[in-house]
C-alpha cells in the first residue's frame, strides 16, 4: 500500500478562520444574556462609586474586551505571512477579523447608549 | 501557460497522470455493471443521486406551483373590497398551507435536491456518502409532503399561520386536528432536512476530487458546506419546539400558557431561532448557484472568491443572532432588542460584499444575454430592493410602525423570491442541460423572465405601499374607502401575470424533458466539473484537479478524465466505489463502498410519513405499527452496512494503493454520527433552554407547589448513567485487535444498558416522589419534557445494545468493522451526558436563581 501523507489539521484551521467569528458570537451571547440576567437580578441599580450600575459597567467592560480582542484578531491576522495559494481559511480569517470587528463595535453602541432594562 | 478568455493566466498541467492509455478490455462494463440503475417500476429502488435529485427537484417544483395556487387565491379574494369567493377560515388556512408549503416543502427541500443533483459532480465525487440516506430524505419528504398537502381539500389544513404563534395554535383556541397537522406532519420534513444536511457535509468534506483543497473548492459547495452546519444548528430548536407545543395540546402540559407559568414567547425564541437561520439557510445556496453561474455567463473567475467565502461564513454566523427581529414589538426590553437589531444591520455588511464581487466579476467579463442572465441580473436588483426595505425594518421604530403589516409582507417576498427563486430559475436555465443534454428554448425564456419579472413587480411592489397605508397581514376582507383598493387591485393583477410566465416556464421544462435525452456537453462554457461528460456512475474516471476552474485548466482536462486516465477509472472490488479524500488539502485517504438500489430507504421513509401523520388523526396503534416498519427497514438497511470486502487496498492509480474502508475518526459515518450528535445534543439544549426561560419567569424556583427531588436518587441515576457510558467503553476495547465475540458482547452490553434504563427510572422516580405535576405548572412540564427525552434514549440505548449483541453474535464486529459500534456508542455516551445533565439541571437552575 501506498504510505499516505499525515492529513493535514482540518478543525485548526478551521477554528483559526472562523475565530473571530465565534469572538463575535460569544460576545453578543454575553451581551444578551447579559443585560436578561442583570435586569433580573437587579444590577441596574447604580450602586457602583459614580453612580454607575454594576450592569452598565459589565457591558462596557465586556464590550471594551471584546473589541480589543477583535483588533488583536485584525493585527493578527495581517502580520501572519500568507503561506500559499491553498491556504484559503488564513485569508478568510482576514475578512473574517475586519467583519466581526465592525459587528462586535456595532453591537456595543447601544451597550453604552441607551437606558438598561426597559421594556 | 494555456488560458481562458478574461480568465488570466492558469496553472499548467503537470507531469503524467495518475493512469494511462489504453485502458483495461472490460473496465468500463465492469464499472457500468457496479452502478447498473433499475429499469421500469423497480427504477423507485434506485439511489443515485441524479436520479433521486431529479425526483427531489421535480416535487419541490410541484410544491411549488401548489403553493402559488394557494396564493393566487388570496390574491383573488383580495383583488376588491368585500371579497367573498373564501370564508375567512378557509382564508386562513389558505394563508397558513401557503407559507408553510413555500417554506417547508419548496424552499428548503430544493436547495437540498439541486444539492444532491449537482455537488457530487461538481466536487468529482461518484456519488453522495450516504445515497440510501438521501433516498429516505427524499421519500420521506414526498410521501409525507403530498399527505400533509392533502388535508386542504378535506378542511383539516393548519390555520394558525406558518409560524404557529400559542396561544392560538393551542389546545384552548385550535381545537381540532389543523395545528396538529402542522406540528406532526412537518417532523418529517425535519427529518428529511437534517438527513440531507449530514450527507452534504460529509459528502462536501470528505468526497472531493483528489487535489480539491478548500482553496479551490467551488463556492456552491462552501455555500452548501455552510447550510449543511446552519441546519444542524437551527432545525433543533424547531424539532423541540415542536415537541413542546404538540405535549402541550396533547397531554395539557403547558409549557406556553400564561395563566399555568408558561410563555407564549418562549415559542417565539425557539421557533425564530430555527426561523430567522432558515431565511439564510435559503439564501445562501442561492448565492452560492449565482457565485457559480455568474463566471459562466461571464467567461471569467469570481471576482472575489476569498472574500465572498468569508462573507458566506459571516452571514452563517449572524444569521443566529436575528431570530429576535421577529419580535420587535413582542415587549422584550429595548437594549435587548438594540443588540439583535444592531446584528440584523451587520448582516448587510457580508450581503453586500458578496454582491459587489457579482458586480465586479460581470464588470470585469463579458456578458453573454442569454435567459438565464436576465434571471441573474433580476435576482442583484430584486434582492438589492429586498435588502434595502430589511435594513428599514432592522430600525426599531420604522418596523414598530410596519410590523404585521403588508410592507413586511413586500419586503420578504422580495428577499425570498428575489433572492430564491430568481436565482433558481437562472439554475433551471444553467443546469437543466445536465438532465437531458436540451437547452430550454431561449425565445420562449424572454418571454418567461419578462412575465415572471414584470409580474413579480407588479404584484409586490404596491404591497409596500398598503402596507405603509396601514393594511394589516392575514386579513381575508377588508372594505372599501380605506385607499387599499388599487394596490391589491394592481398586485392581483401582478400575481396573475407572475404566474402565468411559471405556467409558461413549466410547460417548456416539461416539453424539454419529453424530447430524447442526449449527451450533453458544455454549453455555457463553465468551468467547474459537473460538465464533464457522464454516465450512472459518474465521471469515467475521478479527477485530479490543479485549480479552482479545473474545466479552463487545459483543453484536455474533459477527455483525460472521459478515457480514464485520472483516478479510479474502474471498479477496484467490482462494487460502487468512491474516493475519501482529506478535508483540507483532499488527498487521497481511502476508498468507500456505497450501496447499490434497494427498497430499504422507501419503505422506511412510508412508515416514517405514515407514522406521522396517522398519529396525528390519532390512529395511535395503525400509527405505531407504521413506527415499527420503519424501525426494521432501518435497521435492515444499517445491517447491510459496515461490510468490507476481503481485500484490504485497492490500486486507484498507477502503483498508488490506498486502503479500502478505515474505521474510527477515519471513517466517514463516524463523522456523520458525530453531526448527529450535535443535532442531539441541540435538541437538548432547546429543552433546557425552555426549562431556565421557565424558571427564570417564576418569583421563586422551583415555584409554589413543586419541589425538587431529593439529592440521594438523583447522584444514583447520575451513577448509573456514567457507569453505563464506561461499561460501554470497556467493552470496546478489546476490539482493536480482535473480534467482538457473542459471550462478550452480551453480558457487557447488556448490563450496561440495564444501568443506563435503572438510571432513568430512578430519575423519574425521584421527581414522582417530589410530587412533579406537569400539568399545573410549566416548570414541571419542562422537567417532565427533559425527562421524556432523556427516557427516549434509554429506548434507543436498549436497541443499540440489541443490535450490537446481534452483530457481535453474526461475526460483524471486527477491528475493521467496528464503525457500527463506534456510531452506536457516540450516540450512547450522549445519551448517558444527557441523563447526567437532567439529574443537574433543575437543580442548578433553582440555585442559581436564588
Amino acid at each position: 500500500m501506498t504510505p499516505l501523507p499525515t492529513p493535514a489539521p482540518f478543525f485548526a484551521a478551521l477554528l483559526r478562520g472562523s475565530l473571530p467569528l465565534w469572538l463575535w458570537a460569544l460576545y453578543f451571547a454575553f451581551a444578551y444574556a447579559g443585560v436578561a440576567v442583570g435586569c433580573r437580578a437587579g444590577w441596574q441599580q447604580a450602586s457602583l462609586p459614580g453612580g454607575a450600575s454594576p450592569l452598565r459597567a459589565l457591558l462596557l467592560v465586556g464590550s471594551g474586551l471584546a473589541v480589543a480582542a477583535a483588533l488583536l484578531l485584525v493585527v493578527r491576522s495581517l502580520r501572519r505571512p500568507a503561506t500559499g495559494g491553498d491556504d484559503l481559511l488564513a485569508r478568510v480569517e482576514r475578512i473574517a477579523a475586519g467583519l466581526a470587528l465592525i459587528a462586535i463595535a456595532w453591537t456595543a453602541v447601544p451597550a453604552m447608549l441607551l437606558p438598561l432594562c426597559q421594556p | 501557460m494555456t488560458s481562458v478568455a478574461g480568465a488570466g493566466p492558469i496553472e499548467a498541467p503537470r507531469e503524467g497522470l495518475p493512469n494511462s492509455l489504453p485502458r483495461p478490455p472490460g473496465e468500463l462494463e465492469r464499472l457500468r455493471a457496479a452502478w447498473w440503475m433499475p429499469t421500469g417500476w423497480r427504477r423507485f429502488s434506485a439511489v443515485n443521486n441524479t436520479y433521486i435529485g431529479v425526483l427531489y427537484i421535480g416535487t419541490a417544483f410541484v410544491f411549488l406551483l401548489l403553493a402559488g395556487a394557494l396564493a393566487l387565491l388570496m390574491r383573488a379574494q383580495l383583488a376588491l373590497p368585500d371579497g367573498q369567493l373564501v370564508s375567512a377560515g378557509t382564508y386562513n388556512q389558505l394563508f397558513t398551507m401557503h407559507g408553510t408549503v413555500m417554506m417547508f416543502l419548496f424552499a428548503v427541500p430544493i436547495v437540498e435536491a439541486v444539492a444532491v443533483y449537482v455537488l457530487p459532480g461538481m466536487l468529482g465525487a461518484r456519488d453522495l456518502p450516504f445515497p440510501r440516506l438521501s433516498a429516505y430524505a427524499y421519500w420521506a419528504y414526498a410521501f409525507g409532503g403530498f399527505a400533509f398537502f392533502a388535508t386542504v381539500f378535506v378542511g383539516l389544513a393548519p390555520d394558525s399561520g406558518w409560524f404557529m404563534y400559542p396561544p392560538l395554535s393551542s389546545r384552548s383556541y385550535s381545537p381540532g386536528l389543523n395545528a396538529d397537522f402542522w406540528l406532526l406532519g412537518i417532523g418529517f420534513i425535519e427529518i428529511s432536512a437534517i438527513a440531507g444536511a449530514v450527507e452534504l457535509i460529509i459528502g462536501i468534506l470528505m468526497t472531493r476530487a483528489p487535489g480539491m483543497t478548500l482553496a479551490r473548492m467551488p463556492v456552491y459547495a462552501w455555500a452548501m458546506l455552510i447550510v449543511g452546519l446552519m441546519i444542524v444548528f437551527a432545525f433543533p430548536a424547531i424539532i423541540a419546539g415542536t415537541a413542546l407545543l404538540e405535549m402541550e395540546r396533547a397531554f395539557d402540559w403547558p409549557f406556553f400558557d400564561a395563566n399555568r407559568g408558561g410563555d407564549p414567547l418562549l415559542w417565539q425564541h425557539l421557533f425564530w431561532f430555527f426561523g430567522h437561520p432558515e431565511v439564510y439557510i435559503i439564501f445562501l445556496p442561492a448565492a452560492g448557484m449565482i457565485s457559480s453561474l455568474v463566471p459562466a455567463v461571464a467567461g471569467t473567475p469570481l471576482a472575489g472568491h476569498r472574500a465572498i467565502v468569508a462573507a458566506l461564513m459571516a452571514v452563517g454566523f449572524f444569521s443566529f443572532a436575528l431570530w429576535a427581529h421577529h419580535m420587535f414589538s413582542a415587549g422584550l426590553g429595548s437594549l435587548s432588542l438594540s443588540f439583535v437589531s444592531a446584528a440584523s444591520l451587520a448582516v448587510a455588511v457580508p450581503a453586500a460584499m458578496q454582491i459587489f464581487s457579482w458586480i465586479a466579476t460581470i464588470g470585469r467579463g463579458r456578458l453573454r444575454y442569454d435567459t438565464q442572465t436576465l434571471f441573474l441580473l433580476g435576482f442583484l436588483f430584486t434582492f438589492v430592493f429586498g435588502g434595502l426595505t430589511g435594513i428599514m425594518v432592522a430600525v426599531l421604530p420604522f418596523d414598530w410602525q410596519v410590523h404585521d403589516t403588508y410592507f413586511v409582507v413586500a419586503h420578504f417576498h422580495y428577499v425570498l423570491i428575489g433572492g430564491v427563486v430568481f436565482p433558481l430559475f437562472a439554475m433551471i436555465y444553467h443546469w437543466l442541460p445536465l438532465v437531458g443534454g436540451q437547452r430550454l428554448d431561449e425565445r420562449l425564456g424572454r418571454w418567461v423572465f419578462g412575465l415572471i419579472f414584470g409580474g413579480f413587480h407588479v404584484a409586490f411592489f404596491p404591497m409596500h405601499i398598503a402596507g405603509l397605508l396601514g393594511m394589516p397581514r392575514r386579513i381575508y376582507t377588508y372594505p372599501a374607502g380605506l385607499g387599499w383598493e388599487w394596490p391589491n387591485l394592481i398586485s392581483t393583477a401582478g400575481a396573475f401575470t407572475l404566474a402565468s410566465g411559471i405556467l409558461l416556464l413549466t410547460f417548456d421544462v416539461v416539453r424539454m424533458l419529453r424530447r430524447p435525452s442526449k449527451d450533453h456537453d458544455d454549453p455555457w462554457r463553465a468551468p467547474t466539473m459537473e460538465w464533464i461528460p457522464n454516465e450512472d456512475f459518474a465521471t469515467r474516471s475521478i479527477p485530479n484537479v490543479e485549480s479552482r476552474d479545473p474545466l479552463w485548466q487545459r483543453p484536455s482536462f474533459v477527455e483525460e478524465v472521459v478515457s480514464g486516465q485520472h483516478w479510479l477509472p474502474g471498479t477496484v472490488t467490482g462494487l460502487r466505489e468512491t474516493i475519501v479524500t482529506g478535508a483540507r488539502r483532499a488527498d487521497l485517504r481511502h476508498l468507500i463502498i456505497l450501496p447499490g438500489p434497494g427498497w430499504l430507504p422507501l419503505v422506511a421513509a412510508f412508515g416514517t410519513a405514515a407514522y406521522f401523520l396517522l398519529l396525528t388523526v390519532k390512529w395511535v396503534i395503525t400509527a405505531h405499527a407504521f413506527g415499527l416498519v420503519a424501525i426494521v427497514c432501518t435497521i435492515a438497511w444499517l445491517w447491510q452496512t459496515d461490510r468490507l470486502p476481503e481485500a484490504t487496498d485497492a490500486e486507484v492509480g498507477r502503483g498508488v494503493r490506498i486502503p479500502i474502508g478505515a474505521g474510527g475518526r477515519a471513517s466517514h459515518s463516524y463523522w456523520a454520527t458525530v453531526i448527529l450528535v450535535i443535532v442531539d445534543m441541540t435538541i437538548f439544549a432547546s429543552m433546557a433552554f425552555a426549562h431556565i426561560h421557565v424558571a427564570m419567569l417564576g418569583d421563586t424556583c422551583p415555584p409554589l407547589g413543586a419541589a425538587l427531588p431529593a439529592a440521594l436518587p438523583l447522584l444514583v441515576a447520575g451513577a448509573g448513567f456514567v457507569l453505563s457510558a464506561l461499561l460501554l467503553g470497556g467493552c470496546a476495547r478489546p476490539l482493536a485487535t480482535r473480534a467482538m465475540s457473542l459471550s462478550r458482547a452480551l453480558p457487557w452490553l447488556t448490563a450496561a444498558a440495564a444501568l443506563a434504563v435503572a438510571a432513568v427510572f430512578v430519575l423519574v422516580q425521584a421527581h414522582d416522589a417530589a410530587g412533579l405535576a406537569p400539568r399545573a405548572q410549566a416548570w414541571g412540564a419542562t422537567v417532565a419534557a427533559l425527562l421524556s427525552y432523556v427516557g427516549l434514549h434509554a429506548v434507543l440505548i436498549v436497541l443499540f445494545a440489541g443490535y450490537l449483541v446481534g452483530r457481535a453474535g453474526a461475526g460483524l464486529l471486527t477491528p475493521r468493522q467496528r464503525a457500527s459500534f463506534d456510531n452506536c456508542a457516540l450516540l450512547w455516551w450522549c445519551g448517558c451526558a444527557q441523563g447526567v445533565l437532567v439529574a443537574v439541571l433543575p437543580h442548578a437552575t433553582a440555585w442559581a436563581m436564588r
